[in-house]
């Protein structure tokens, strides 16, 4: 699967391909860009299966990136990886068309809790 | 003393920063030196009213031992950063990337959102970070060791 990672954090991003890799989601062509305006981009050009994207992020946050995507009409699975998950952030997400949302700070069980339905 | 942001342990220190850096060795405890001269580094965290409410400290030997392991410069690198106080704009950027990453050792489920606004030496802290600094409530070292490149202590001290 092709699968990019979108957060504005270089630490964060290493996380989170660290985690996957501890989840057990190995061999996957894991690509990372570091805001909504880069991923927009990347995703028309690379066409991904799988966006994880951080909530917070310069140029364009990731609900707008997922607002955008939807109304581009794009096919993918896409879900948040965040700091914060309030219930009016789970709601807007879920609304926006958003498969997952897992908070940090995150474990290998919580990636595989969330991410075992959409990572074959 | 019980704040409103947790302070972390050694276990939760080792299981996020593991990530970060293979071999890590994290130990609680370590004398840290915060005088202006010391070299210090720190990372100023505050509530999202912009309110401080934390700091993470790491004294000269870890931050020049993190600005140089992040991007994986040479160990001399770190050494010779260590022995002048001084960081280059590389180690800096990685130094606020890692303090960055530490807000996630002072919240949990139960506690109000925090992010880190900036990193600054301990010669030239902001006002409110200096107030923080002198009248913590909380407040908790570890010494930090990285294989090949050494450590020093890293620090966390809460409103």
């Amino acid at each position: 699967m092709k699968i990019l990672i979108v957060d504005d954090s270089t630490a964060m991003r290493m996380i989170v391909k660290k985690t996957l890799r501890l989840a057990g989601f190995e061999g996957h062509d894991l690509s990372e860009v570091d805001d909504g305006a880069k991923a927009l981009a990347a995703i028309k050009a690379s066409k991904p299966d799988l966006v994880l994207s951080d909530w917070n992020m310069p140029n364009m946050t990731g609900l707008q990136l997922l607002e955008a995507l939807t109304a581009d009409k794009v096919k993918l699975t896409f879900g948040f990886i965040t700091t914060e998950a309030t219930p009016d952030m789970r709601a807007k997400a879920m609304g926006a068309g958003a498969k997952f949302l897992i908070s940090k700070p995150f474990t290998p069980e919580s990636f595989k809790e969330h991410l075992s339905a959409h990572i074959r | 003393m019980a704040t409103a942001y947790p302070l972390p342990d050694g276990p939760k220190i080792m299981q996020l920063l593991g990530l970060l850096f293979d071999g890590l060795d994290v130990k609680p405890g370590g004398a840290f030196d915060q005088s202006p001269a010391g070299g210090a580094w720190f990372g100023l965290f505050v509530a999202d009213s912009g309110e401080p409410v934390a700091l993470c400290g790491a004294d000269a030997n870890l931050a020049a031992t993190w600005g140089a392991a992040f991007s994986m410069l040479p160990v001399a690198a770190a050494k010779e950063a260590a022995k002048t106080r001084e960081l280059t704009g590389v180690m800096i950027e990685n130094v606020r990337e890692i303090m960055n990453i530490c807000t996630r050792l002072v919240m949990d489920a139960s506690s109000l959102h925090l992010k880190l606004d900036q990193v600054y030496p301990a010669k030239s802290l902001p006002a409110p970070a200096a107030a923080l600094l002198g009248a913590a409530r909380g407040r908790r070292e570890f010494q930090i060791q990285l294989p090949k490149y050494g450590g020093g202590v890293l620090t966390f001290l809460t409103a």
